[in-house]
């Protein structure tokens, strides 16, 4: 037992050294960003890209141009309402009780009155949408990103995020429960629907980035590493990430 | 020992020549600044997308008349500006203002009911001042865009601008840091020139 213990606090240690120790970045962007794994990075961008302009861009263009906009809105209200409770546990784990409240009022509001989630009546009544994940939690617990990591197919992630996105799996009581029950395929398909509909909604960044920029590596990186910090921040907190960039110095280095 | 207290010295002089003229605006004015600048913007949307033309004329006046362009084209080349000629600063901030008008007059989209809302202002540190805002639309989630201000003895200007969290100033400056790397100031230059051409 004793042994046991013991063991838990050098993984726990070693994780935490993990996700710390390479870090030489704050979560703030401006600054130089920590991107050890540069080179393999770059190559699977070059991957994911290539998937993306030839795959998974037309498909969803047509989940785009066949849906409309009432119908794609409820589908993003639907497997909004299914990540709540993990969203209602993270909130709770960062501290922010109000909305892990809120969450499970939405929750309950959504999954009733909202037709299993596809009506978002909730937001009407001032519950407005709470989207938290277990690497958000980790960053409001202090934990940096670490290295700038690009996953395949998955795109862009930190290991924080990627040790986030474990998290998500092991403790999301929904997924855990659609397992449980069997219902695998059910749970694949909503996540595929999810990587289609944010692939709609980042349309215009994506080609407007792969049209106009001269490094849309690098830009990704940035707007991945600025979006999660400001997630983390919360989007109502005056203190976020970007306004920490310091533009005196940018003007000197 | 000497070189490294004259370093030290020209680093507090530029600080202080930078800062020196910096003040944070006041709220209110800045928020009545945004006002007039978010009109300008819809302005441009209401512009149909097909005369390029004229999207790019507002785009490029409301660059020039609201925008601190000249702190802009420093902070994002950074160190790439030191030792730079005033000329080739000149030929990149030409190039810079045109990939940004032409990036921006296109993808800013149509007009479509939406509504810009101005949600708040605040002070940031003793020299900026953050005018938070949002675009609703009926059909897509609300757009949050920041505007950071600053008025270093010309007047209000906009610094940043941040759209959903990313800052423009931040992403320009990453675009370019492989060109810089690659050859300087002066790669990054026929870059963006070649790019220019190319978006035509």
């Amino acid at each position: 037992m004793y042994k046991n213990i013991i063991n838990f606090k050098i993984l726990f240690i070693i994780v935490y050294l993990f996700l710390n120790g390479c870090a030489s970045s704050p979560d703030t962007a401006g600054k130089q960003e920590n991107d050890p794994f540069e080179s393999i990075n770059r190559q699977i961008y070059a991957f994911n890209n290539g998937a993306d302009e030839y795959v998974i861009g037309p498909i969803a263009h047509a989940y785009r141009d066949v849906l409309p906009n009432p119908i794609r809105d409820s589908i993003r209200n639907f497997l909004l309402n299914l990540k709540t409770p993990l969203s209602a546990m993270n909130a709770t784990l960062q501290g922010d009780f109000t909305r892990g409240i809120s969450a499970v009022g939405r929750f309950a509001i959504n999954s009733t009155a909202g037709v299993l989630g596809l009506f978002d009546v909730a937001n009407y009544i001032g519950l407005e949408p709470v989207d938290e994940d277990v690497g958000q939690t980790l960053g409001a617990w202090g934990i940096e990103p670490g290295p700038y990591l690009v996953l395949p197919i998955l795109g862009p992630s930190s290991t924080r995020d990627l040790a986030g996105k474990v998290g998500d799996w092991l403790i999301d009581p929904l997924g855990l429960y659609l397992i449980r029950e069997d219902y695998e395929d059910f749970l694949l398909a909503t996540k595929i629907t999810k990587a289609l509909d944010t692939r709609v909604q980042l349309d215009g960044v994506i080609e407007g980035t792969r049209e106009n920029s001269l490094d849309p590596y690098a830009i990704m990186r940035t707007m991945y590493l600025q979006r999660r910090a400001r997630q983390i921040a919360n989007e109502e907190s005056e203190d976020t990430s970007i306004y920490d960039i310091d533009i005196d110095v940018m003007l000197l280095n | 020992m000497i070189k490294i207290l004259k370093n030290i010295f020209i680093y507090l002089f530029i600080l202080f020549c930078i800062s020196k003229y910096s003040y944070a605006i006041d709220e209110n004015v800045a928020v009545k600044y945004i006002e007039n600048v978010g009109q300008q913007a819809i302005n441009i949307l209401k512009t149909p997308i097909e005369d390029l033309q004229t999207r790019e004329l507002l785009f490029e006046k409301m660059l020039n008349n609201n925008f601190d362009k000249k702190l802009i084209h420093r902070a994002v080349l950074g160190r790439a500006a030191k030792g730079a000629s005033e000329e080739e600063l000149i030929r990149f901030g030409k190039a810079f203002d045109k990939h940004i008008i032409k990036v921006y007059a296109s993808q800013l989209g149509v007009y479509s009911n939406q509504l810009f809302i101005i949600d708040k202002a605040f002070k940031k540190g003793k020299k900026d001042t953050i005018v938070s805002s949002h675009i609703e639309h009926e059909t897509a989630p609300p757009l949050r865009i920041d505007w950071r201000l600053r008025d270093r003895g010309e007047g209000t200007k906009i610094i940043d601008i941040a759209i959903e969290g990313v800052s423009l100033l931040a992403t320009k400056r990453a675009d370019f840091g492989a060109s810089i790397k690659k050859g300087g100031l002066h790669s990054l230059i026929i870059d963006l020139e070649t790019k220019n051409v190319e978006n035509k």
